[in-house]
């Protein structure tokens, strides 16, 4: 229990220096949010003013704590450009871009362990031979250009799939679901591949061990080997690889919003960027790095929990 | 009639540029309740001719016999299915590695009750057949406490695996064991317990038993009949134990002579040291007086350490392991620490290395030796199996360019260059560079410990940690590698600190002796 109490400490300080770094960097950049709000041909008298409403002026130390102070209570601010509170407008794009994730991740889970394991059970056999060829490829394609492929056949030519407009899944789930399968698929498809190699190497290399030996001296057989021994062990060596590509998949794709027509983050970030729509920005890079902090702590705690040579007597 | 008749076995694997024959021909027998010793050096082949009676090698490996027949049925020719169902219920294996044979994931009761479950020996409640895991580690020396069935192999001793090893392979009564080499990593006491098991076991239900060992004492007095290896070949069979003996130390004569001679022809002035000696006596003492002026590398002042215990109830106890340890290192000795096993050493030098944070006390290092290199006693576990020799050592030489960069250094050398000091160490373990393409799970265990001792040196630590770096390789081996010990210590001018059970080979490489027992520095010798 402390050992966790421990770990959230870390992730908290971890997240406000990388809220600080980002609240730095947007202040030191060149440009002026309020010049390029009002166009070029305000008067210094117009920009000032709005300065002071935007909240642009002071030290960036005294900005920083004040965003904060805010920021605790939930109110990220305002944007620039749409006059809404930025929680409003990121709230809305995050359920398209997590309901996305959620749906790659789970493709990726269920076809990553068994591809795994098949490719594994004869190292360098005509089966691992051929996932190697296709891993490789799925990991070369672009996004887009499978986003396109996929559209076409599956949508467009076979119209297995609706591919019109995005669908909300609280309006209509099933609808939100064969939408989504296709950018899905896009998604998960790179992501597994990697999945798939990383575990078959863990998995490989794990057959190695002694224990191994062992198992199949008392009368395991080839299968039962892998589920009951190796598997576990395998799983545990790739946990932070698995964590990471999670967290990569929850930031979004950019690429694969803009082709299938998601109002997804990763559109809203690109965007908000061309607006210098600083308080947006600052809170999609806060998003996608407290991502990665947050899924490697949840990753170190899992590891305390399925790993008994992990001490927990702290 | 034989339980067991091997024919003309053979086995051998692919190697770069052909195959490599490792046993050639290989024919035995083993009777009803006789137990056969088999001895050999180390890399004679008789893990794997005793692998192949069960066909439990790795599939790289191509096994080929006349005809292996077992209780009147033909293990050759038999599918995977038919011989699973005879692998743990007919043929039980115990192996050397106790550290590293347990899945290290599972806890005790599970692993040791797995073939009941996989032979579908039904029992009708569920606590009769934890009865009968619990009457399984009895048999093989352990008190079957709750505590003991809910432990992960992590939480007990080599010794103490390597009973849950055997009560693992007896739980379905086999009627063949094979035992390969279970003592080689245990202390003599635990060694003579579990040699009795053994022969107890014979007594009360006539199992066979093959009984591996390079140490002839041990298998003569366990063994009803004796065989011996060499070079992937049977020896003649030998009816008396004397003429067993006079060959083996045949073989071991001309293996001294070879290392003597390779030795020879680097260092021709040390071999005309050792002839002397009397002399050397002298010299040694008057070493022992200079090694009191020589700098202090490491001092470890009043270092205290208790491991928190935590019941299946939630209670915290503190277990002392180390009680007030002081020690004080100096350059270029070899100071040997020797105690039972569970006396605190291992925790000792993990706390000396920073592995371990201790409760109390203080470590001091004098600049230069600030991190000690460490091998273990058993290498497959500190090194990763599936990775190449040349990879592991490479690995090593930018471990310590980071480690150095931490110091301020600055200095990371050219790939070549590191390759350059790759091959160079190998040469300096006396290992081919062949080798350096291999995998460490295709090493035999004394090459696999000059592997760690390289991947230890390579860096050119100031303090190399050699924990019980000998005692699970057999007696052959283990003179090589410590005269390759001190030959490296002269060369790269570092100081050892040599962690043994075994008082005899202390004596044989330490300049100063301390002794531990129960976590604290009893007598200095
Ligand atoms: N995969 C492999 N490739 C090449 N040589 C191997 C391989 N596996 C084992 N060997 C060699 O086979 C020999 C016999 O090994 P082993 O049966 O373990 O010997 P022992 O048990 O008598 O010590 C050793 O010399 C070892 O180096
Ligand atoms: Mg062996």
């Amino acid at each position: 229990m402390k050992y966790i109490i421990k770990k959230i400490a870390s992730l908290v300080i971890t997240l406000l220096i990388i809220s600080f770094v980002t609240f730095l960097a947007f202040a030191v950049i060149p440009g002026d949010a309020a010049v390029s709000k009002l166009g070029m041909d305000a008067t210094p008298e117009q920009v000032e003013e709005l300065r002071e409403e935007m909240g642009l002026k002071g030290s960036v130390m005294s900005r920083y704590l004040r965003w904060l102070g805010n920021a605790a209570r939930g109110n990220f601010g305002k944007s620039y450009r749409y006059d809404m509170p930025v929680t409003e407008l990121i709230s809305e794009r995050l359920g398209a871009t997590v309901g996305l994730a959620c749906v790659s991740l789970v493709l990726i889970l269920v076809f990553s362990v068994p591809l795994s394991l098949l490719s594994a059970a004869k190292p360098n056999g005509a089966v691992d031979n051929v996932l190697t060829i296709l891993t490789q490829i799925g990991m070369a394609i672009p996004q887009f250009f499978l986003g396109i492929v996929l559209t076409l056949v599956f949508g467009i030519l076979l119209s297995w799939f609706k591919t019109g407009s995005y669908v909300s899944p609280s309006v209509d789930f099933g609808g939100f679901l064969s939408f989504m399968i296709l950018p899905a698929i896009s998604v998960a498809i790179p992501k597994m591949s990697m999945m798939v190699k990383y575990l078959r190497d863990c998995i490989v290399s794990e057959k190695k061990n002694d224990y191994v030996r062992t198992a199949k001296a008392k009368g395991n057989g080839e299968a039962a080997i892998l589920f009951k021994h190796v598997l576990k062990n395998a799983v545990i060596s790739a946990i932070t690889f698995f964590a990471m590509i999670t967290a990569e998949v929850l930031a979004g794709s950019i690429v694969v919003e803009q082709v299938f027509g998601i109002p997804g983050l990763g559109r809203l970030l690109v965007n908000s960027i061309n607006n210098r729509d600083f308080p947006v920005v600052n809170v999609i890079v806060l998003y996608m790095a407290a991502l990665v902090v947050i899924m490697n702590t949840l990753a170190d705690i899992s590891y305390r929990i399925v790993d008994p040579r992990v001490s927990r007597a702290d | 009639m034989a339980l067991l008749s091997v024919k003309k076995l053979n086995i051998s694997v692919d190697v770069p540029g052909g195959e490599k024959q490792l046993v050639r021909d290989v024919s035995f027998e083993v009777g009803k309740g006789e137990i056969l010793g088999l001895v050999g050096a180390s890399g004679s082949g008789k893990s794997l001719t005793s692998m192949a009676i069960a066909h439990i090698l790795r599939r790289e490996y191509k096994v080929s016999a006349e005809e292996i027949l077992f209780d009147k049925r033909r293990m050759d020719l038999m599918s995977e299915g038919e011989l699973c169902d005879i692998r743990g219920r007919e043929i039980a294996y115990v192996f050397q590695e106790p550290m590293t044979s347990l899945n290290p994931l599972l806890r005790i009761g599970r692993q040791v009750a797995e073939p009941l479950e996989i032979h579908g020996i039904k029992f009708s409640t569920k606590v009769e057949k934890t009865e009968a895991v619990k009457q399984a580690l009895k048999e093989a020396g352990l008190e079957p406490t709750r505590d003991l069935l809910r432990a992960y192999p992590h939480q007990l001793s080599g010794g103490q695996r390597q009973r849950v090893m055997i009560a693992m392979a007896f739980i379905c009564n086999p009627s063949l064991l094979v035992a390969d080499e279970i003592t080689t990593a245990l202390d003599v006491d635990t060694t003579n317990v579990i040699a009795e098991l053994l022969l107890e076991r014979r007594k009360r239900y006539g199992t066979s038993i093959i009984f591996i060992s390079h140490d002839t004492k041990l298998v003569e007095r366990v063994s009803d009949r004796i065989l011996h290896m060499k070079n992937g070949e049977m020896l003649e069979n030998h009816e008396s134990p004397e003429e067993a003996e006079r060959e083996l130390m045949a073989a071991k004569r001309a293996e001294e002579a070879e290392i003597r001679a390779m030795e020879g022809s680097e260092t021709s002035d040390e071999d005309t040291d050792e002839q002397s000696a009397s002399g050397n006596k002298i010299a040694g003492r008057d070493k022992n007086n200079a090694l009191n002026a020589k700098k202090v590398i490491l001092e470890v002042k009043n270092l205290s350490f208790a491991y928190s215990d935590r019941s299946v109830l939630g209670k915290v106890t503190l277990k002392p392991v180390l009680k007030d340890v002081s020690l004080v290192l100096r350059e270029g000795e070899t100071l040997g620490i020797v105690g039972k096993s569970g006396s605190g050493k291992s925790t000792l030098v993990k706390t000396i290395c920073g592995l371990q944070k201790s409760n109390e006390g203080e470590i001091i290092y004098a600049p230069g030796s600030e991190f000690p290199q460490m091998v273990f006693q058993d290498p497959y576990s500190s090194l990763n199996p599936a990775r190449s020799v040349g990879r592991i050592l490479y690995e090593a030489v930018r471990m310590g360019e980071r480690r150095a960069a931490m110091k301020g250094e600055k200095k990371r050398v050219s790939k070549t260059l590191a390759r350059q000091v790759v091959f160079d160490m190998l040469k300096s373990v006396d290992l081919k560079s062949e080798i350096a393409y291999r995998k460490i799970s295709e090493l035999s265990g004394g090459e696999r410990q000059r592997v760690a001792i390289a991947t230890a040196l390579i860096t050119r630590p100031g303090i190399v940690i050699l924990d019980e770096p000998v005692s699970a390789i057999d007696a052959n081996v283990q003179e090589q590698i410590l005269a390759l010990l001190k030959k490296l210590k002269e060369t790269f001018g570092c100081s050892y600190i040599f962690i043994s059970h075994d008082p005899e080979v202390i004596a044989k490489i330490c300049d100063r002796v301390l002794v531990i027992e129960d976590g604290s520095i009893k007598e200095k010798r």
